[in-house]
């Protein structure tokens, strides 16, 4: 038996990766994560397939955003690492009307689905490589009145209607000052001033109101598949990275909530491997975890407890998940928007020097928004 | 900020019209409906209700109405997209309507005056 200290830093800024447990993630990744079985929704995104950094992913929201992005594909910026994402019913490209979203569970199923692709350079030994991976996630609220997007709803027609004197104040003014047949260019400028004051108002009202209501531990499932290529800059050598595949499903039990998932990898391409002889490599890893937010809603501490099938599954893909583990994460301090957490993970996992079972002890102290365990509404 | 066209049409009923605002957009929407020495007729729309119907009491007569569509985005906290698709019917034959789209996270609007006439 064998104990790790992996990470250990105090106060530092968000980004803190020491190298002994996090050399390759995102700077704003927690180090802790890669320890632990993946139950956040849309995990299979296309950039994080190839470690493209989320700053060059940019998100379609127009026609015209779409005609921008596609730019690298024929220009110089092809050597650049980019992404893009969209999630079309969130456009106008494929409007769906919120009736229809509240009506129809396919419709929310579908609505929810975003697309992704990703691509970048990689340099394994003295060779160059072009990576392209791309990924369709999607997740699903069981009651839809928890749904993020009609609970949004709900609220801002609440603070809409708690305002509405205010409203048809402003409009009643606006009537005086331009009567029929004096609406002028002006006039309508003038209106949509006081229509963006209001948008600002309802929408503060409504977040505010959002957060008071919204369950963390509301019952969902999310489902995410990717997968992407690579190939040698000289051309010849061209490889699948493998294929992934993601459920992930939640639901409440009293104050807390179980989380179960299971994460099938398929032909992964080991990258160092390019440098000899590619290998590829399988696996499936199934997770449980239950999370316990405290029993009262001011409560400082998450406490989780996780089982997986990491010990038969894991062989070079998930080579760090635990086994099974439990840990805490406390909130030590509040600093405006960004408190301190401390987070504690220990269990047992399997070494990757020697692939005999382990038990590690993992602590982390940072600056950051959230815990890596559910937010309550308080805060 | 974007000017919402609102396409128009005048009226002719009999007494005590009923008044239907309805919404099928992406966005959030708010229509306030004014007819001459009248109260206004408003309402906001969520993903839940798509129309509200309310009776007007109105004597024989000839009224000027202004219709006024707001529509709202808020990207990143679960408006759909930015899109409107609304329309104000008097006993059910349509007076005013509007559909298009604007910018993410801005908001547009738009006014429009009609007749409506009470027999």
């Amino acid at each position: 038996m064998r104990t790790v200290i992996a990470s250990l830093c105090a106060a530092c800024a968000i980004g803190f990766a020491p190298d002994s447990c996090a050399a390759e993630e995102p700077s704003d990744k927690d180090p802790i994560s890669k320890y632990l079985v993946d139950v956040d929704g849309g995990s299979v995104a296309a950039a994080s397939l190839i470690s493209l950094d989320k700053s060059a992913v940019t998100t379609i929201q127009r026609a015209q955003d779409l005609a921008v992005v596609l730019k690298p594909f024929g220009g110089d910026k092809e050597s650049a690492g980019f992404g893009m994402s969209i999630t079309p019913a969130r456009t106008e490209l494929i409007p769906v009307s919120g009736r229809s979203y509240y009506e129809n569970p396919l419709v929310r199923l579908g609505s929810n689905l975003t697309l992704s692709y990703a691509q970048n350079d990689k340099d394994v030994g003295e060779k160059k490589y072009k990576q392209y991976a791309y990924s369709l996630d999607t997740h699903y609220y069981f009651e839809r009145d928890q749904d993020p997007s009609v609970l949004f709803s709900v609220k801002w027609k609440d603070c809409a209607d708690s305002n509405r004197e205010s409203n048809n104040k402003k409009l009643g003014e606006f009537n005086a000052k331009y009567p029929p047949g004096k609406l002028t260019d002006a006039a309508r400028k003038e209106l949509q001033a006081v229509t963006e004051e209001r948008r600002t108002l309802l929408g503060d009202c409504a977040r505010t109101a959002m957060k008071a209501a919204q369950a963390w531990n509301a019952a969902r499932i999310s489902v995410s598949l990717g997968g992407g290529r690579i190939a040698a800059n000289s051309g010849g050598q061209k490889y699948t990275l493998g294929r992934r595949f993601a459920v992930n499903g939640l639901v409440g039990v009293g104050p807390g909530a179980i989380n179960v998932t299971v994460q099938r990898v398929q032909r992964a391409l080991d990258l160092e491997s390019l440098k000899t002889t590619p290998d590829f490599k399988s696996s499936t890893l199934a997770g449980i975890r239950y999370t316990f937010p405290g029993s009262t809603e001011d409560s400082r501490t998450r406490f989780l407890v996780e089982l997986s099938n990491a010990r038969s599954s894991s062989t070079g893909v998930f080579n760090e998940a635990f086994i099974y583990a439990m840990g805490f994460d406390y909130r030590i301090y509040d600093l405006k928007d960004l408190p301190i957490w401390l987070s504690l993970r220990a269990g047992k996992n399997r070494s990757i020097e020697s692939g005999k079972e382990q038990t590690t002890v993992l602590l982390n102290l940072r600056l950051q928004r959230n815990s890596s365990l559910p937010v309550l509404p308080t805060e | 900020m974007t000017d919402i066209h609102i396409s128009v049409h005048n009226v002719r009923t009999t007494r005590n019209p009923q008044i239907t605002l309805s919404d099928s957009s992406g966005a959030h929407t708010e229509l306030t409906l004014y007819i001459e020495g009248n109260p206004p007729i408003a309402a906001a729309f969520n993903y839940r209700e798509g129309s509200v119907s309310v009776p007007v009491d109105l004597p024989p007569g000839l009224y000027s109405c202004r219709f006024f569509v707001q529509a709202y985005h808020y990207r990143g906290d679960g408006t759909l997209n930015p899109t409107y698709d609304v329309e104000c019917r008097i006993d059910n034959m349509p007076c005013a309507a509007a559909d298009g789209s604007f910018l993410p996270d801005t908001s547009a609007s738009g006014v429009a005056d009609f007749e409506l006439e009470v027999v």
